[in-house]
């Protein structure tokens, strides 16, 4: 390798020629291919050697992850210098530091024995890498380019490290993966074998299971075999072998080495077989040969074993031995069999039945009964030993009772030997064992064929029965001994219209007159209680709202003891019988009455034969003495009083002149006690041919009492016409049918007309006011067809066209026939009315006197309100004079004056105007009315009153409301009225303002209210009460009229007016009344 | 030369405040017119005025108010008062506390000059 030194040119040659050696040797692939850092540093320094032309090239290489740092040294062969690369380092870190990165950019260093230049290059950013040491003896090194390759290759290593580093990292990141991938490659295997060994294990453990179980198996104190599905016997525990003594070859033919008793050999095969087919459970007691070849009892249990899906898997059979307990039964049965001697001898039909229900045994008399032998009754649940009818029935209740192990007691049609079907009734009960277990079924039979039939004929006979009775006329009923009726046949239903569970119990009382209902439960509880059939009349309501007459019937049932189970009755219509009865009754009641209550008596006199033939009671009707009369027409003639003989003296002249000499005079006796009395006597005259009385036959009745109360009635008519008249109230009834009218005088003279005359709707008519008669006609067209009471007012106009008002009220009732009639009272209301409104005429003037009074209060404000503007009239038209009167005239001065006079003249007529609307009589009494707007012209009337009076007046108006419906004048008076009232009230008051506030405001909603406030004197709550009286009044020249008159207008205007005291001093007027739209 | 005599005229009432002192000057005095008695009161002319024409009834001070005040200042105006409330009781009372006249309105021009008049001759 030349050196070169010197030409810039030759040196940047010199320059890019190492530098492609260095690309060249650096970016060789074999370089690099390798990948190994030794490598690559190796073929670093070797080229840095030779391509630099260096002493000494050093490279150390920082350790990496898992391998130890690498250092290498080249050095020149032309110098003498320590061949190993650790002295090249503890010289340089001796003499440059520990730390190759704080190394100088290069330095002079003696290594061995030379000087020579060292220059680190750091190969990664910040020497992370490691670090190459170049050295030359050179004055000159490192030149530029020098630096710039060495610069340059450091560059280069670094990456192909870095490349390097990144291969080997990969390559160590795979062998792991391998050495992982072994291990558990590894792991797996010794997995594997754990599991086989595990698989081995188990199996042994099942092994030693299978042999433990069948250890259990055998130990079990029992015989038990164990089979697969099929029934085949697969295997059975020593104690099995060891009891049949057989082995397990052997024991598989069960079927047919006499294992099985032969006897029972049939049904353990059948129900096996059986068992084994459908999967359910067996339970079979059989006999089975012991090893020493005895046949013992056992019960032979076999039960299914199922795995997850429902599939028998094997089953399980277990076999008991019973022997003990089957010979204590057989004992039993034996003991049972010498019963049936017994049984036999019963005179019942007796039959035994094992406990699942086949027939074992029957007596002889059943046998006997049935004809058929005991093989032929076991059928009896498929032949027609029961009749086809019951034996569905039967059968069902005697399988249950078999199950349940309960008694039974069936009732059954069953063919006898003859072929005849009877009614048995069947009892069953269970025989137990001593350990509770049934062992028979002991069945009686009882022939209940007779009783059946009473039973028949007695619901047959009950059938017809209460056909019967619903069929018979008469009303049919029972009833419990508590009285209650649990039966009523069809027709008594029928009568009261009643379902049978309305009627029931005691609902059919409801139907009984209520008159009646007493005595009759009274009737009905004594006839329950005397146990003895009885009777009671009632009436009855029928489902059409009649009531008819029953009488009622009672019977009682009793039992074969006497003793009363219930009551059988009938109800018999008897009204007809009744009102026979009764009008039979009414007849002789009459006659009595006739007799003795209305003291008529009854007489047959023969005047003329002197011989008393009148009653006691004849004597006693003319004051005599029972026996006193001595018969003589004299004596007789001596009792009538004397004013009334002329009465008698004419009735008998009337009788003998008729064909038939009735006679019939009302006269009075006079008793020997000197008192009156009236008689009325009526019969027939017998005269002898010289036309004296012969005989007379009649009665005679004391008609004092009617006399009186005729008397007496007179009176009050008397009297009510009095009082009608007095009262100006008429009567009248009209009979609307017929139009029959009738009034009373009063009722007359009211209309004026002559009384007695016949009134008729037209005469009415006549005189109602022609504006009144579309009314009357209406009020005739209404009670036609109405029938309720009406009040009507109406007019009447006399002939002098004076108008009445009349009030009548009328009252509608039917009369016997039910026809529709009006009672009625009419009052001449008319001075009433008259009154009224002269009342209301006089309230209207006392308004207007007020209102004059008020206006007499206010001729002071009127003047000053006239005469301010009359002042400014005067004044000027006397300034207008002069100045036109002077020379020259001043004209302009005489313009200004007369147009002051005019305007002055208009301001007096509007004062007039605002007066004369003030107190004009004609206001409109409904139109909206401003009440600000009326308030605010009743302040301008005062303003000047109450300055004078030095009245502050504050007036306080609501904007917004609503107008008021009224009389804007009367409003304005009462607004006056209150003003002048408050200012009155303060006239005296020195010491505080004279303040007068007038407020108006909405009242809720749909009032507006309007108060005036003082500061006066305030109210005398004892004089609170009659404020608003007339004529009361505080002021020594009030009238008192003012609030009376005040109020009566709000009210009029329905509103109200009140008063209260201020909280301070003074008072508080207000009135209300509703807006327009308000109510 | 002779100064007219002043005569202060005072009414809250505009009309007359327009045409009584036109009168009154036709009748030869010098006028001067208020609408209080507080402005009168307070006015310069005050001390030059020969005679008071007043209203009785006025807003704030009245008429004999006025009359007590000017009285109280030793101010000896002779005082007429103007009322148009027509009350011999209240006319007898105003006489009664030194008045020289109460005329109603309307009253006459002749009326007024007689009262005028007085007045200017009871001081003089």
């Amino acid at each position: 390798m030349e050196m070169r030194l010197g030409h810039p040119a030759e040196e940047i040659k010199h320059l890019e020629r190492r530098i492609n050696d260095l690309i060249c040797a650096i970016a060789d692939p074999a370089v690099w291919s390798g990948g190994e850092q030794s490598e690559i540093a190796h073929t670093l320094l070797d080229v840095l050697l030779n391509t630099l032309d260096l002493d000494l090239a050093y490279v150390r290489l920082k350790d990496l992850v898992g391998q130890s740092p690498i250092e290498m040294l080249r050095v020149a062969q032309s110098v003498s210098l320590p061949t190993e690369p650790q002295e090249i380092r503890e010289l340089l870190n001796r003499r440059l530091g520990d730390d190759p990165r704080k190394w100088p950019e290069q330095e002079r260093v003696t290594v061995g024995d030379n000087e020579m230049t060292v220059v680190p290059v750091w190969l990664g950013l910040q020497g992370e890498i490691g670090v190459i040491v170049a050295a030359s003896r050179r004055e000159d090194f490192p030149r530029q380019s020098e630096k710039l390759v060495l610069s340059v290759a450091a560059n280069q290593v670094a990456i192909g490290l870095q490349a390097s580093r990144l291969l080997s990292e990969q390559r160590r990141v795979a062998d792991e993966r391998v050495a992982q991938k072994t291990q558990e490659l590894d792991a797996a295997n010794e997995a594997l074998q754990k599991e086989a060994a595990e698989r081995r294990r188990a199996e042994e453990a099942l092994r030693e299971t299978e042999r433990e179980s069948r250890l259990i198996l055998d130990n079990i104190p029992g015989l038990v075999g164990l089979l697969p599905a099929t029934g085949y016997v697969e295997v059975v525990n020593r104690q099995l072998l060891d009891y049949f003594g057989q082995t397990l070859e052997e024991l598989r033919h069960w079927g047919t080495n006499g294992t099985v008793h032969p006897e029972d050999l049939p049904h353990v095969a059948d129900v096996f077989a059986r068992s084994i087919e459908t999967g359910t459970p067996y339970n079979i007691v059989q006999r089975f040969r012991r090893s020493d070849g005895v046949y013992r009892w056992f019960e032979n249990r076999g039960f299914p074993l199922r795995d997850a899906e429902g599939r028998v898997t094997r089953w399980c059979v277990l076999l008991t031995d019973i022997d003990e307990r089957k010979r204590a039964e057989d004992a039993l049965l034996e003991s049972e069999l010498d019963s049936r001697l017994i049984v036999d001898s019963i005179p019942g039909l007796i039959a035994v039945f094992a406990p699942g229900g086949e027939l074992e045994f029957v007596n002889r008399q059943i046998v006997e009964y049935f004809g058929k032998t005991l093989e032929e009754l076991k059928r009896w649940g498929n032949d027609d030993t029961t009749h086809p009818d019951d034996l569905p029935r039967i059968v069902e209740l005697f399988t249950h009772a078999m199950a349940s192990g309960e008694p039974f007691e069936l009732e059954s049609r069953a063919r006898r030997f003859d072929g005849v079907y009877h009614w048995v009734q069947s009892r069953g009960y269970p025989l137990r064992g001593a350990d509770g277990q049934i062992v028979r079924w002991y069945n009686l039979i009882i022939d209940i064929d007779e009783r059946k039939h009473a039973e028949e004929a007695l619901a047959a006979s009950e059938r017809n029965l209460k056909l019967t009775i619903d069929t018979i006329p008469a009303l049919a009923w029972s009833a419990g001994t508590d009285g209650s009726a649990d039966f009523f046949n069809q027709h008594y239903l029928d009568y009261l219209g009643f379902t049978a569970e309305e009627a029931g119990g005691w609902g059919w009382t409801a139907a009984v007159h209520a008159d009646d209902l007493n005595s009759l439960a009274e009737t009905w509880d004594s006839i329950r209680a005397s146990e003895a059939t009885g009777e009671a009349e009632a009436r009855l309501r029928r489902h059409d709202g009649e009531y008819r007459w029953f009488l009622f019937r009672a019977n009682p049932l009793r039992d074969e003891q006497g003793n009363i189970v219930k009551w059988y009755g009938t109800n018999t219509d008897i009204t007809e019988r009744r009102l026979a009865v009764e009008r039979l009754q009414a007849k002789q009641d009459l006659l009595e009455l006739a007799q003795k209550s209305a003291r008529a008596m009854a007489f047959d006199w023969y005047p003329q034969q002197k011989i008393n033939t009148w009653s006691p009671e004849q004597e006693a009707l003319h004051g005599m003495a029972p026996g006193s009369f001595d018969g003589t027409y004299q004596s007789w003639k001596k009792t009538i009083y004397p004013p009334d003989w002329p009465v008698v003296y004419k009735a008998i002249e009337d009788a003998r002149a008729t064909e038939n000499g009735e006679v019939a005079a009302e006269f009075r006796v006079q008793w020997p006690d000197g008192s009156i009395h009236w008689l009325l006597t009526k019969g027939q005259m017998f005269f002898d041919d010289e036309g004296k009385p012969l005989r007379m036959v009649g009665f005679t009745s004391d008609i004092t009492t009617r006399k009186l109360a005729e008397e007496d009635l007179r009176r009050s008519e008397a009297f009510l016409a009095e009082a009608q008249r007095l009262s100006s109230i008429g009567s009248f009834s009209w009979r609307v049918a017929t139009d029959e009218i009738t009034w009373s005088e009063q009722l007359y003279r009211i209309y004026e007309l002559e009384v007695g005359v016949p009134v008729t709707l037209e005469l009415i008519r006549t005189r109602v006011h022609p504006d009144d008669l579309t009314l009357y006609e209406k009020m005739v067209e209404e009670a036609r067809q109405g029938g309720d009471d009406f009040e009507w007012h109406y007019r009447l106009m006399m002939p002098d066209h004076s108008i009445k008002y009349l009030h009548a009220v009328a009252h509608a009732t039917r009369d016997h026939d039910g026809e529709l009639e009006y009672i009625a009272a009419v009052q001449d209301v008319t001075e009433r009315r008259l009154s009224e409104e002269a009342l209301g005429r006089l309230r209207s003037e006392l308004a207007h006197v007020s209102r004059v009074a008020t206006l007499g209060a206010l001729t002071a404000s009127i003047a000053h309100e006239v005469n301010q503007p009359l002042a400014g009239i005067i004044t000027n038209a006397s300034t207008c004079q002069r100045m036109l009167g002077a020379d020259p005239p001043n004209l302009d001065g005489a313009r200004e004056t007369v147009r002051r006079t005019i305007r002055d003249g208009h301001r007096a007529a509007d004062v007039i105007t605002r007066l004369r609307a003030l107190f004009s009589r004609n206001g409109d009494p409904s139109e909206p009315v401003d009440i600000n707007e009326a308030t605010r012209e009743v302040i301008a009337l005062l303003q000047s009153e109450f300055q004078r009076s030095g009245i502050i007046l504050r007036a306080e108006l609501a904007l917004d409301l609503p107008p008021v419906t009224g009389d804007r004048i009367q409003l304005q008076q009462v607004v006056l009225n209150l003003l002048r009232n408050a200012a009155d009230a303060m006239v005296n008051i020195q010491e505080r303002p004279r303040q007068l506030v007038i407020r108006t405001e909405l009242d809720g909603g749909d009032h507006v209210r309007l108060s005036v406030q003082d500061a006066g004197i305030g109210i005398d709550p004892q004089a609170a009460d009659r404020l608003f009286d007339a004529f009361y009044t505080t002021k020594d020249d009030g009238m008192g009229i003012g609030l009376y008159v005040s109020r009566s207008i709000i009210e009029r205007h329905r509103g109200r007016l009140w008063a209260e005291a201020n909280e301070g001093v003074g008072a508080t007027f207000s009135f209300s009344i509703p807006c327009v739209h308000g109510d | 030369m002779t100064t007219l005599p002043l005569i202060s005229v005072v009414d809250d009432d505009e009309s007359v405040r327009e045409s009584l002192p036109d009168l009154l000057r036709e009748l030869g005095f010098e006028v001067q017119a208020f609408s209080s008695a507080e402005e009168f009161l307070a006015s310069e002319r005050l001390g030059q005025t020969r005679c008071l024409v007043t209203d009785v009834a006025m807003p704030g001070m009245t008429g004999p108010d006025l009359q007590r005040e000017l009285a109280r200042r030793r101010q000896e105006i002779p005082v007429v008062f103007i009322t148009a409330h027509r009350d011999e009781s209240t006319r007898r009372r105003l006489m009664e506390l030194g008045a020289v006249e109460c005329l109603f309105k309307p009253f006459s021009e002749t009326a007024l000059s007689e009262a005028v008049n007085a007045a200017l001759g009871s001081t003089s």
